[in-house]
């Protein structure tokens, strides 16, 4: 699946490394499944889930987990980092 | 294309209305004390507490209606992770201001006292002055972490 969304993260004594997420994508290939609807399952509010997906935020790894289960796919599928 | 400012969260809203109103009130009470201490009026520092109650109460009022306001014309999502890291975030940036204030507000005082004969001839306008530099610490501390707090939602966290 071809992701759209990136950010960088890390603390300047870290190497920092860009994670890549496709939950827009994954929203659509769920049947066109909402923001608010994703939301409202993992537990978050919408602007969290537009947020993530605009790759202004990195979520905890407990909602990342929770994104992955909604789908029905390794976290892998959901979220990639790479230098 | 949207209006700017109309695609804001509830938080956002709250934030910025907090934001216009602490700078507004706070503001003019702190051009009342600029005059007052640049007058060099001690008969008008005592008028001052009474100024910082009464914006203090017209702060909590209009922030009351503001609140009740954008309430009912938007929807509140309650908070979540990425709220309370923005916030935490943002409260850094205010500790290091109040920290600065009040450290310069209490050696201001020391000074004072220095300067004179003894502690005792630490002047009733020189308790007032430095009780303002921590209130005005306090109040840049909050706008400071208001505005961070705007910053990290729209540039993210």
């Amino acid at each position: 699946m071809q992701c759209s969304s990136t950010t960088t993260v890390g603390a300047s004594e870290v190497k920092k490394c860009t994670i890549r997420n496709c939950v827009r994508e994954l929203r659509a290939a769920a049947g066109d499944m909402t923001q608010q609807q994703l939301a409202e399952t993992i537990g978050v509010t919408r602007q969290t889930v537009v947020a993530i997906e605009k790759a202004r935020y990195s979520p905890s790894l407990e909602v990342a987990f929770r994104i992955a289960e909604t789908f029905g796919v390794p976290l892998d599928d959901v979220f990639q980092h790479g230098p | 294309m949207g209006i700017p400012g109309m695609d804001m969260s509830f938080q956002e809203k709250s934030i910025l209305g907090s934001l216009v109103i602490t700078v507004c009130l706070f503001g003019a009470y702190f051009i009342q004390v600029f005059k007052v201490f640049t007058a060099d009026s001690s008969d008008a520092v005592v008028t001052l507490p009474i100024a910082l109650i009464g914006i203090v109460i017209a702060v909590v009022v209009v922030e009351i209606i503001y609140q009740i306001t954008i309430a009912l014309v938007s929807r509140d999502e309650g908070e979540d992770e990425r709220d309370r890291l923005i916030e935490a975030n943002a409260t850094r940036f205010s500790y290091y201001i109040l920290a600065t204030g009040s450290i310069t507000a209490v050696g201001y005082m020391l000074i004072s006292g220095f300067v004179g004969d003894s502690v005792a001839e630490v002047s009733f306008q020189t308790l007032i002055a430095a009780a303002n530099m921590i209130i005005f610490s306090f109040i840049l501390a909050e706008v400071v972490g208001f505005a961070m707090q705007l910053y990290y939602y729209r540039r993210g966290v």
